[in-house]
């Protein structure tokens, strides 16, 4: 048995899938959902968060799990363990600040320009698309700071998500 | 990631291959990746899929009443 | 419901006009433009059936085998054969590359985000189950009249009647790529339609 992440649209549906989860506790094998049997069941490792969020991030529990690459683990059957509530508007918005602040000022006009837009970003931010989009944004302004850093600053934002969430993984 | 990143005018063309299901799964991700991020595209594909469904519902047209009587005397006249 | 045919069941046939009869009519005016002889083409299609009904093998399915008989009956009669006309418009070959959203909505290479969108894509406000009005379809209807004709085709068969990608392709003699390509831009630009009408909106 793995544990991992999922983020879920309200309601616990699929981001992508539209397919609805059941309650908690119950299991959901992907050879029995048509929109899931092409590619079975995803969830997160925490190192993945911040590039899938969604309004409802929940932990869950796979069995037959296989690790991809890029935090991705893929499995045939699994279960909601439960919702983590710490992941909410309110915790959105302290991520979003904490990534713009985690990208030096200065640096090129791009770099400047992507920064800004990342703050512009804030305004209005809530868990979910809003958050994730911040968190690109402010990814790679990084980007055009110091080149080639994108992804280390993705796993920067993973790590404090991480660690806010109390997740472990 | 970046070099492979898949961009928004990249991403308008790859609707159709993503609806079908027609897309290699590494490009799946990045299409997906994409989406999560960007509410423009994830506006963009929503309407796609709206404009398929407006579509089909050409399909509901009955067929006039008319027609469908010409269309049943070929069989009346074919079992004489 | 072959063999319901086969012993001239009257009932039975009437549950096929019921099933194909619309199908049959927008299928045969992709290929012919008089609606009389879009008539024709349907008739002669039934009475194909009817007699063709007793040789039919069931590998293929009732309708595949009902719509390739129509098929061949309103290509022999319409005015343009798709086979034999080349592309009549480079939108129409999908061997020629096109944006299917014009490149001025996305910004340029000189700036913070290439690729991107230049700005928001606008919202359609009024829900699915309103733009499944008459007015929409309409619209939609037209527009379809005014595609290049293998566009035309393509989401004729694959969104209005809702065929498969193989059917399509099988029919209309397109490998899987250039279907796709062709579907493609027909989607796009009945989207683009839907946004610049303003139907949109409540």
């Amino acid at each position: 048995m793995t544990v991992a992440y999922k983020f879920l649209r309200p309601g616990r549906v699929g981001a992508f899938t539209g397919v609805q989860w059941p309650e908690a506790g119950r299991w959901l094998d992907s050879d029995d959902e048509p929109q899931l049997c092409r590619s079975g069941i995803h969830a997160l490792k925490p190192s993945a968060l911040p590039k899938w969020m969604t309004e409802e991030l929940w932990r869950i529990e796979l069995e037959d799990a296989h690790e991809l690459e890029r935090g991705m683990v893929v499995a045939r059957r699994g279960r909601l363990i439960d919702r983590v509530m710490a992941w909410n508007d309110d915790l959105a918005r302290d991520y979003g600040e904490a990534c713009i602040a985690h990208v030096p000022e200065g640096g090129s006009p791009i770099a400047q320009q992507r920064r800004a837009d990342a703050l512009a970003a804030l305004a209005g931010v809530r868990a979910g698309t809003p958050a994730a989009a911040v968190g690109y944004i402010a990814a790679k302004a990084a980007d055009a700071y110091a080149p080639g850093s994108y992804e280390t600053e993705r796993q920067w934002q993973a790590a404090w998500l991480s660690d806010r969430l109390g997740l472990s993984g | 990631m970046s070099s492979t990143e898949i961009t928004c005018k990249e991403l308008v063309e790859l609707v159709t291959d993503y609806l079908d299901h027609r897309m290699p799964a590494e490009q799946r991700l990045r299409f997906e990746e994409h989406i999560a991020f960007c509410s423009p595209c994830a506006v963009y594909l929503e309407q796609i899929r709206q404009t398929i469904t407006v579509t089909g519902a050409l399909r509901e047209d009955d067929l006039d009443q008319q027609s469908r009587d010409a269309m049943l005397n070929v069989f009346k006249d074919f079992r004489r | 419901m072959v063999r319901a045919l086969r012993e001239g069941d009257e009932a039975a046939f009437a549950h096929l006009v019921d099933a194909f009869g619309g199908s049959m009519q927008r299928v045969a005016a992709l290929y012919v433009r008089d609606r009389a002889v879009v008539q024709e083409v349907v008739q002669d299609t039934w009475v194909a059936v009817l007699r063709g009904i007793d040789r039919f093998e069931s590998r293929s399915s009732l309708r595949t085998w009902l719509f390739s008989i129509l098929v061949n009956i309103a290509k022999t009669r319409g005015v343009r054969e798709s086979r034999s006309v080349p592309f009549a418009s480079i939108a129409d070959d999908p061997e020629s590359g096109e944006e299917s959203v014009p490149v001025d909505r996305f910004l340029g290479d000189d700036s913070a985000w290439p690729g991107h969108w230049a700005s928001a894509v606008p919202e359609w406000h009024r829900p699915l189950e309103r733009l499944l009005s008459t007015e929409v379809r309409t619209l939609i209807s037209a527009s379809i009249a005014q595609l290049p004709d293998m566009q035309r085709k393509v989401v004729s068969l694959r969104d209005v009647e809702g065929w498969s990608a193989e059917e399509v392709c099988n029919v209309l003699e397109l490998s899987e790529t250039n279907q796709r390509v062709l579907l493609h831009r027909a989607r796009s630009k009945l989207r683009e339609v839907i946004e610049r009408s303003g139907l949109q909106e409540n």
